[in-house]
């Protein structure tokens, strides 16, 4: 049975009828007359009527048969190959990835329909044919035999308990994997049945280089359908890359887009370790986004997860996050003086005055026991100007923060250290109240201050006593400054850690800062930062290729997708769908949270037309409707393209010979010509003769 | 009483109208009584046509004895006799005549108009006229009339002929030739669908038995024209034959071939000497009339 790459066009076959029909419709439409006496018409020629019936015979063959040559053509038949001998090896490469759960217009997923494909395939092989299955997105679970000598049944089986992943592919890895397995495979002719919805990030991800193969190729796409009613899902989920203290409240953005073409009503979900759960209603216009916010709070130290999810009028996929937490202690702040020298400060670093809020607790240390205080690792250290231990240096470059402020009241000139590379100028005091500039739109400090344009913003922000800071080192970035282009506060890094310079005393005698909301926001992106630090948590996305530890390892799922496995790292896939793991040595944990890729979510596949990325491999690409469409096997795609030439070359010569033909009965063109060119000596005397 | 039903083919007004025409023949004719043509008789009537001697035998009273007096020769003075004509029409009653497309009435009617108005002429300048249907042969005949009162009789008969069945007016010229004995004025109407070839032996038979053949060739306009468009199915009145034609990608050399043929026929008429009239069926009767009145 011939295979088409274009099966649908067949629908148009009928048309082939058409230039019949209307024949006959014309023919019916005809007038029949009576009329005394053919006689003059044999004088003009006896044989005019069977002339002219074989002429309109003939282009009425010559009409039928363009169409059909045009419509075979657009079908793009596929020249079988199986009329060789020998026995043929087979890998089908599913596409597993998260857009592979939408539906296909087979009623189906995309997934259960490449599955059905794939079972039919492997149950209509040729005696002596051998089948290989594989997965774009490695999944451990998948119970696929890994060579060719496996059995239809079993191989059968397996591919029917497959699961889709969350994740998105990287097809030229898959590509080449397969394309390995299959050179390996003993026959005669080696296929590689690539069965996609061709999603346009899976499909442009990467580069192919040429690939030396015997392999035919063949991408065989599954349509997906439109999304026309409301599709949430989940674009994006703030992550942590650093360790938070217990009790510290941690809210996270979720950015949430609905690519379908209908508004779509959900609920985002959220729910930790602790049995917390949070929950906003979502409504989003059609192709509309939108943000909310979900706080977490862990109340001991150590590995947390949580799960964001959302129903309700939601996408196939991309609808679940799983995000993992390291907890610490409650972190201490150091405060070297007392409590009145550093104005609202400790409010804003320990609200409430303790770290109930913000897993921060201010301590107030003598400046002589500063050194001591250090040994135990304070998350940060406020101290004045004049008061800058030498011991902090170490401090600071060990990856400590320190914030250096003047004391209220202010005093007179101050001397700094060299490895500060900045001091305090003299007090200044403003008659009237100067506006302050909040500088670097983009440094962390101001996260969570920003409006919607991306400025920061902190009200109106005036000050009237400071401290213009001085520096020499150009590494020191002014944050905020006087309308008079004084620096008031300024960041610099010093080895590991950052110094944190200001010429506000961050007392409401001396500006409006510390009465501003943002205040303690602020205070709280220098202190805690949003620096990366180590920690045994990794939130990946789903398929995300990922380099875990050599050795032997165990793996089992703490929530989402179920996973249980054992063995050596290097044999261990990935991570294919959502879900929170743990990766155990015999001596170090880690954990893994991964959320569902987003971009599987996007509604944009490739064409039928060619893909960019197997420039470098010969193919041929063929849509998939039915699950049947892949026993027609598979074609030779060198041939079949310049077969479909010549279809097209041939459709196009009848359709000359037609045009030549319809033309010659309907003018006499040749007849006229030759009647011209023989009139025309004597035209010049007839007009001469012609009356006046 | 009720009044008298008008002729379908001689309605009143055409009668009035064709009254004042006359015909006559260009040869000499053989009629029985007295009558306006010329015969190939001596007779009685005042134009001169030769002298002869006297022979024992002649009445006494023929004697020109002006001449004797002065040639001393008994000589006799003979006069062209004028006798009436025998006529006989002979109408074409084959299938292709029930026809009209332009025309307000068929070839046939046209042709039966025609041979009642030249009838009628006849019969009013006191000749004698018969006449014959014919398709391939003499299909009905009607006995020679020499009143108008004979004539009605004819009239209504007339109208009871319906055109049917394949004509051979050659076929049927040589039968009436045979049939008609002394000489006639022959008018034949007809649309004289039939090769020139074959036509001029029929016709050339009547002309040999030296009658004055006459011929009325009625055609209805469209069958010059052509005036149809598009595909169009043609079905042969008399053999049932069908022909597909584009109209009018064939008109133009339609219209050459017939116009090739009337002219063919026309020469042919030409040369045997015959009155030849081509009559489309929108010709006015008396017009058509006048044509072989004034020929």
């Amino acid at each position: 049975m011939p295979l088409f790459a274009h099966p649908a066009a067949a629908w148009l076959l009928p048309a082939i009828a058409l230039p019949v029909i209307f024949h006959l419709f014309f023919r019916l439409r005809r007038q029949v007359r009576d009329f005394p006496a053919l006689l003059f018409f044999e004088r003009i020629d006896p044989r005019l009527s069977a002339k002219r019936k074989l002429h309109e015979w003939l282009i009425l063959l010559l009409r039928c048969l363009f169409i059909a040559l045009l419509l075979v053509g657009l079908m793009r038949p596929l020249l079988g190959v199986h009329q060789a001998t020998g026995s043929v090896a087979r890998l089908v490469l599913i596409d597993n990835s998260g857009s592979m759960a939408g539906p296909a217009r087979a009623g189906l997923s995309k997934f259960e329909l490449a599955k059905n494909a794939t079972q039919q395939l492997i149950s209509a092989q040729l005696p002596g044919d051998s089948a290989l299955v594989q997965l774009t997105v490695p999944d451990p679970t998948a119970a696929l035999p890994d060579t060719f000598d496996a059995t239809a049944s079993a191989l059968r089986d397996a591919v029917g308990k497959l699961v889709v992943s969350d994740g998105a592919a990287s097809m030229p890895k898959a590509l080449r994997r397969a394309l390995a397995a299959l050179d390996n495979a003993k026959a005669t002719q080696r296929e590689l049945i690539v069965v996609t919805d061709l999603q346009r990030d899976n499909w442009t991800r990467g580069e192919l280089a040429s690939i030396p193969t015997t392999s035919h190729v063949v991408i065989r796409r599954i349509a997906s359908l439109p999304p026309t009613a409301g599709a949430a899902s989940l674009q994006s989920v703030e992550s942590l890359t650093r360790a938070i203290p217990v009790g510290r409240i941690t809210p996270l953005k979720i950015d949430l887009l609905n690519d379908g073409g209908a508004a779509a009503k959900a609920r985002l979900n959220g729910s930790d370790d602790s049995g917390r759960n949070q929950t906003h209603d979502l409504n989003l216009g059609p192709h509309g986004s939108t943000a909310a916010t979900f706080a977490f709070s862990f109340g001991t130290p150590g590995f947390h997860w949580a799960e964001v999810w959302i129903e309700g009028d939601t996408a196939s996929t991309a609808t679940r996050a799983d995000l993992g937490f390291w907890c610490t202690e409650v972190r201490k702040v150091l405060f070297v003086g007392t409590h009145d020298d550093f104005g609202a400060l400790p409010y804003a670093i320990s609200p409430g005055g303790n770290a109930e809020l913000s897993g921060l607790d201010s301590v107030f240390v003598d400046p002589a026991q500063l050194a001591t205080s250090l040994a135990a690792r304070p998350l940060a250290v406020v101290t004045s100007w004049d008061r800058v231990d030498p011991a902090l240096e170490d401090y600071v470059r060990d990856g400590g923060t320190l914030l250096l402020m003047p004391r209220a009241p202010s005093g007179g000139a101050i001397s700094t250290p060299t490895w500060i590379d900045a001091k305090p100028g003299n007090p200044y005091t403003a008659k009237d109240p100067e506006p302050l500039l909040l500088l670097q739109d983009g440094d962390p400090i101001w996260h969570d201050l920003r409006d919607d344009s991306g400025r920061p913003q902190l009200g109106t922000l005036r000050a009237w006593q400071y401290r213009p800071i001085q520096t020499t080192d150009r590494d020191w970035q002014p944050l905020i400054a006087s309308g008079k282009g004084a620096t008031l506060l300024a960041r610099r890094d010093l080895g590991h850690g950052r110094i944190f310079a200001s010429g506000l005393a961050f007392s409401p005698k001396e500006s409006s800062l510390p009465l501003k909301a943002g205040f303690v926001i602020l205070m709280q992106n220098a202190i805690f930062g949003d620096r990366s630090e180590p920690t045994p948590v990794r939130l990946i996305h789903a398929g995300d290729e990922i380099t875990l530890p050599t050795g032997s390892l165990t793996i089992k799922s703490l929530a989402g997708s179920a996973l249980s496995w054992q063995g050596a790292a290097r044999n261990f896939a990935g991570f294919p769908r959502a879900g929170i793991y743990e990766v155990r040595q015999p001596n170090r944990v880690e954990w893994i949270a991964a959320s569902a890729d987003p971009d599987e979510a996007l509604p944009d596949f490739l064409p039928l037309g060619s893909i960019a990325l197997l420039r470098n491999l010969p193919h041929e690409i063929a849509p998939l409707n039915s699950a049947e469409d892949l026993t027609r096997l598979d074609a030779s795609p060198a041939s079949s393209s310049s077969f479909y030439r010549w279809l097209l070359l041939a459709a196009l010569l009848v359709l000359l010979a037609e045009t030549w033909l319809a033309h010659e009965r309907s003018s006499d063109l040749g007849k006229k010509l030759f009647q011209s060119l023989r009139r025309s000596p004597t035209a010049p005397k007839k007009k001469a003769g012609a009356p006046v | 009483m009720a009044a008298p039903r008008a002729f379908k083919y001689l309605p009143p007004r055409v009668a009035d109208q064709i009254r004042g025409l006359s015909l006559s023949a260009r040869r000499p004719m053989q009629g029985g009584i007295q009558g306006l043509h010329r015969s190939p008789d001596f007779g009685a009537s005042v134009e001169f046509a030769e002298y002869r001697d006297y022979v024992e035998g002649d009445a006494p009273n023929l004697i020109d004895w002006s001449v004797y007096a002065k040639t001393d020769r008994y000589m006799i003075r003979r006069f062209q006799d004028e006798t009436s004509l025998r006529a006989t029409v002979l109408v074409d009653a084959s299938a292709s005549l029930n026809w009209k497309q332009t025309g307000s009435v068929t070839k046939f009617e046209y042709a039966c108009s025609l041979a009642a108005g030249l009838m009628y002429l006849l019969v009013s300048q006191g000749d004698a006229v018969s006449l014959s249907f014919f398709t391939d042969k003499l299909t009905k005949r009607f006995a020679s009339v020499a009143s108008i009162e004979a004539l009605s009789p004819v009239l209504f008969e007339m109208e009871k002929v319906e055109p049917e069945g394949a004509g051979n007016i050659e076929k049927a010229l040589h039968e009436a030739a045979e049939a008609l004995g002394q000489r006639n004025l022959v008018i034949v109407i007809s649309d004289l669908l039939q090769p020139p070839a074959k036509l001029a032996r029929g016709l050339q038979h009547l002309q040999h038995n030296r009658h004055d053949v006459t011929v009325f060739h009625v055609l209805d306009a469209a069958e010059i024209s052509l005036p149809m468009h598009g595909l169009v199915e043609l079905r042969d009145l008399e053999t049932a034959e069908k022909l597909l034609i584009q109209a009018d990608e064939i008109r133009p050399r339609y219209a050459q071939a017939v116009q090739g043929y009337l002219g063919e026929v026309s020469r042919l008429c030409a040369s045997c000497g015959l009155n030849y009239f081509t009559i489309e069926t929108r010709t006015s009767l008396l017009e058509a009339l006048a044509k072989r009145a004034n020929a």
